[in-house]
C-alpha cells in the first residue's frame, strides 16, 4: 500500500521523463482536469470533475488544417499531442474512453484521436465516495472497475493500492519504477441510484415514435449542458474560420440538441425539442449498442448533476420502458 | 412550519385544472439537486407542486419554447411566477412573443430566495420591491408576513467594476476562457427567444463559432448588448453555467447603468415600452459629444 504523498511526489520525475500530466485542480469553485505543472496542487476530494477525459483527447476545437489562398497552400494543423499521464480521473471516466475507443478507433479511424489515445496512460483513482447522481453500477461499471484505465489505484485503509490493468501500464510502471500491490481493497462504496436497462433496447427499437418522448423532453431546453460534460458525447462540427485570404479549418463540439446541428449537411432533419431529445437517448442506448455492441453511457451522472432544469436520464429510462 | 401557501397553491391549481381554466401548468417541482420546473396537466399531479424560499428558477423562458408556446397557440396555460419573474413575462410581452390573455398567472408572495451554497438571500433578492406580484390573475400567500430584503442587489456587479482595468480584464479573459459553449445561458435566458441565434448563422458566418477566448468574447459581449434594456436579472443565465461563470454580471451592468440613466427597469411596467423604443425629451444625452 502507498499512501497518496508517496504517489504525488513521484509526479516530478514522470514530467522530467516528458509526460504531460492532467490532473483535478481547484479553479475557482471548480474542481477541473487540467494540465499541472505543480503536482502539489492536485485535488482528489472530490467525486467527479467537472470536465471529462473527452477534452484532452477529442478537444472542444482543434485546427484541422490552415489555407492561405494568396500562397495557394493548404497545410495541417500543427500536432501537437505529447505523451500524457491522466493521473486521478475516476472509473467511469476511464470506461468512457473504452468506449471512445470501440467508435473512433473502429471501422474508421480517426487519426487525431488515435495519436493522442496511442500516447495517453490513463491512471485512475477509484472512488472512495459516490453521489445521490453517480449510476456507473447500473450501466455494467462500478467505483472500483479497471475498464478503460491502464492502471488503477484503489483506495485501502486511508492508502491506496496499485493495479496494473493494460500492457501499457505495466510498462509504464516499470518505466517509472511503480510496484503493484495484491492487498485487498477497501469496499466499493454502495451507489444509491440505480436503473435496469431490460428491456429498453427493445423497447428502443420498436418505438421512435411514441408520445412518451414529448413527456419525458418537457422539461429540456436544448442546451448542449449533458452533452458536452458527457464523457461520450463525441459530435463535431467542421467551420472555417478565415479572413479574406488565410484561415483555419477547425473540428468543434456540436450537439444535437441545437436547433442548428447537421446543417452543414442540409438541414437538422429534428424538428421539435422532442425529436432531438430523442436522438440523444437513441444515440446512446440503441445506435451505439448495433454498432458497437455497448451502450454509450458510464452512469457518471454529470448530466443529472449539471442540467439547469432537472432532467433526468436514469427517470426517463424508467419512464420509457415502464408500462409498455 | 406548516407551509399553508403551498398547500393553498395546491388547492389553487387543482381547481384551476378542473374547471379547465388553464390546460396546463408550470410550476415548481422537486429534482435531484433541488427545485426542478413541473408540468402538471392532471389535476391530482398539483399535489407534486412545491414552494420555498428555493423555488430561484425563473420560468417564463418556457412560455417561448415548445412545448408550451404550441399549446398557448390553441389554449390558456397557467405559470407560477414571482414579482421578480413576471418582469420577463412582461417584457414577453411588450415585444408581442406571448399574448397576455392566453397565460394565467399566479403570483407568490415570497420573502426572499435563499442560494443553495447556504450564503443566506441571493444579491437579486435585495431591495426587491415586487414582494407582493401585482397585475397577476392571483396571488397567492400572505403579505402581512413579508420582511423587507434590505442591501444592493448590484453589489457584485459593483465589485467587479470597482476593479481596474487590467484586473477587470484578466477577470474576464481568464473566466470567459472557461466557456465550452454549451449555450445553456442562452436558452435558459427568458428572453433569448430569437429562432435563429447569431452565433449559429453560418451564411455567413458572423461570429467565431469556435469555444476559444476571442470566440467567447464576441458570443457573451454580443449577447449582453441583445440584452440591452431587456435584462430582467434574474440570473438563470449563471445559475445554469455549467462552468460557473457569472456571465449574469454582464448583462445586469448593462441594466444597472440604464437604470441609473433613464430610471428604466426592463419589464416594471405591464403595459410600458420596451426600453430601446421608448424615447423621453429630458433623457439624459451628456453622453453625445
Amino acid at each position: 500500500m502507498k499512501q497518496l504523498q508517496e504517489i504525488l511526489s513521484a509526479i516530478g520525475s514522470w514530467q522530467a521523463k516528458g509526460y504531460q500530466v492532467i490532473a483535478p485542480v481547484r479553479r475557482d469553485n471548480l474542481i477541473l482536469l487540467a494540465r499541472i505543472e505543480d503536482p502539489s496542487l492536485i485535488n482528489l476530494d472530490h467525486i467527479l470533475t467537472v470536465n471529462t477525459l473527452k477534452d484532452f483527447m477529442l478537444p472542444r476545437c482543434e485546427t484541422i488544417l490552415r489555407f492561405d489562398l494568396e500562397k495557394a497552400c493548404v497545410e495541417p494543423g500543427i500536432d501537437d499531442s505529447l505523451p500524457t499521464i491522466i493521473f486521478g480521473s475516476r472509473p467511469c471516466d476511464a470506461a468512457a474512453l473504452s468506449i471512445l475507443d470501440s467508435i473512433l478507433i473502429g471501422d474508421v479511424v480517426d487519426s487525431r484521436y488515435a495519436k493522442r489515445r496511442g500516447q495517453t496512460v490513463v491512471l485512475t483513482v477509484a472512488c472512495s465516495r459516490v453521489d445521490g447522481a453517480c449510476f456507473c453500477k447500473s450501466m455494467g461499471y462500478g467505483p472500483h472497475d479497471p475498464t478503460g484505465s491502464d492502471i488503477i489505484l484503489l483506495p485501502s485503509q486511508g492508502g491506496y493500492l496499485v493495479r496494473l490493468i493494460s500492457e501499457k501500464g505495466r510498462q509504464f510502471a516499470s518505466d517509472v519504477g511503480l510496484e503493484p500491490d495484491d492487498a485487498e481493497a477497501d469496499p466499493e462504496p454502495e451507489l444509491s441510484r440505480r436503473v435496469s436497462t431490460d428491456g429498453l433496447k427493445a423497447w428502443l427499437d420498436s418505438n421512435f415514435e411514441d408520445p412518451k418522448w414529448q413527456v419525458i423532453s418537457e422539461n429540456c431546453v436544448s442546451c448542449g449542458t449533458c452533452y458536452y460534460l458527457c464523457p461520450t458525447c463525441h459530435c463535431f462540427d467542421i467551420a472555417d474560420e478565415a479572413g479574406i485570404s488565410r484561415g483555419v479549418r477547425l473540428r468543434i463540439w456540436d450537439c444535437c440538441s441545437f436547433s442548428s446541428f447537421t446543417k452543414m449537411a442540409s438541414h437538422q432533419p429534428r424538428v421539435g425539442k422532442y425529436a432531438r431529445y430523442r436522438q440523444r437517448v437513441m444515440h446512446k442506448f440503441k445506435y451505439t449498442v448495433d454498432n458497437i455492441g455497448k451502450v454509450a453511457c458510464v452512469g457518471d451522472g454529470r448530466c443529472i448533476r449539471y442540467c439547469p432544469y432537472g432532467v433526468d436520464i436514469t427517470e426517463i429510462l424508467k419512464a420509457l420502458v415502464s408500462g409498455g | 412550519m406548516k407551509n399553508e401557501q403551498e398547500a393553498q397553491l395546491r388547492r389553487r391549481v387543482r381547481e384551476l385544472l378542473n374547471r379547465g381554466t388553464v390546460e396546463v401548468l408550470l410550476g415548481y417541482g422537486r429534482g435531484l439537486t433541488g427545485v426542478r420546473p413541473l408540468f402538471v396537466r392532471d389535476p391530482a399531479n398539483a399535489e407534486k407542486l412545491i414552494w420555498n424560499e428555493h423555488c430561484n428558477l425563473n420560468l417564463a423562458g418556457y412560455l417561448v419554447r415548445e412545448p408550451l408556446k404550441q399549446v398557448m397557440a390553441g389554449a390558456r396555460i397557467g405559470l407560477i411566477v414571482k414579482g421578480c419573474d413576471f418582469r420577463a413575462v412582461n417584457v414577453l410581452i411588450q415585444e408581442h412573443q406571448v399574448e397576455r390573455q392566453n397565460i394565467y398567472l399566479i403570483g407568490m408572495v415570497c420573502n426572499g430566495i435563499e442560494s443553495d451554497s447556504g450564503s443566506g438571500i441571493l444579491i437579486k433578492c435585495r431591495g426587491c420591491n415586487v414582494q407582493v406580484p401585482e397585475g397577476t390573475d392571483e396571488v397567492i400567500g400572505n403579505p402581512q408576513e413579508l420582511r423587507q430584503i434590505d442591501g444592493d442587489p448590484f453589489e457584485d456587479v459593483r465589485a467587479i467594476m470597482e476593479m481596474s482595468l487590467p484586473e477587470r480584464w484578466s477577470f474576464w479573459t481568464s473566466t470567459l476562457s472557461r466557456c465550452i459553449k454549451c449555450y445553456a445561458c442562452r436558452q435558459a435566458c427568458p428572453l433569448c427567444y430569437c429562432e435563429e441565434c447569431i452565433t449559429e448563422k453560418s451564411r455567413p458566418q458572423w461570429i467565431e463559432k469556435a469555444p476559444t477566448l476571442s470566440g467567447n468574447l464576441a458570443y457573451h459581449f454580443i449577447r449582453t448588448m441583445h440584452l440591452a434594456g431587456r435584462c430582467v436579472a434574474c440570473g438563470e443565465c449563471s445559475r445554469a453555467c455549467p462552468v460557473d461563470i457569472p456571465v449574469d454580471v454582464l448583462t445586469r451592468f448593462v441594466a444597472l447603468t440604464i437604470k441609473e440613466r433613464f430610471d428604466y427597469v426592463a419589464g416594471d411596467e405591464p403595459d410600458g415600452k420596451p426600453f430601446l423604443a421608448s424615447y423621453c425629451e429630458d433623457d439624459p444625452d451628456d453622453f453625445i459629444k
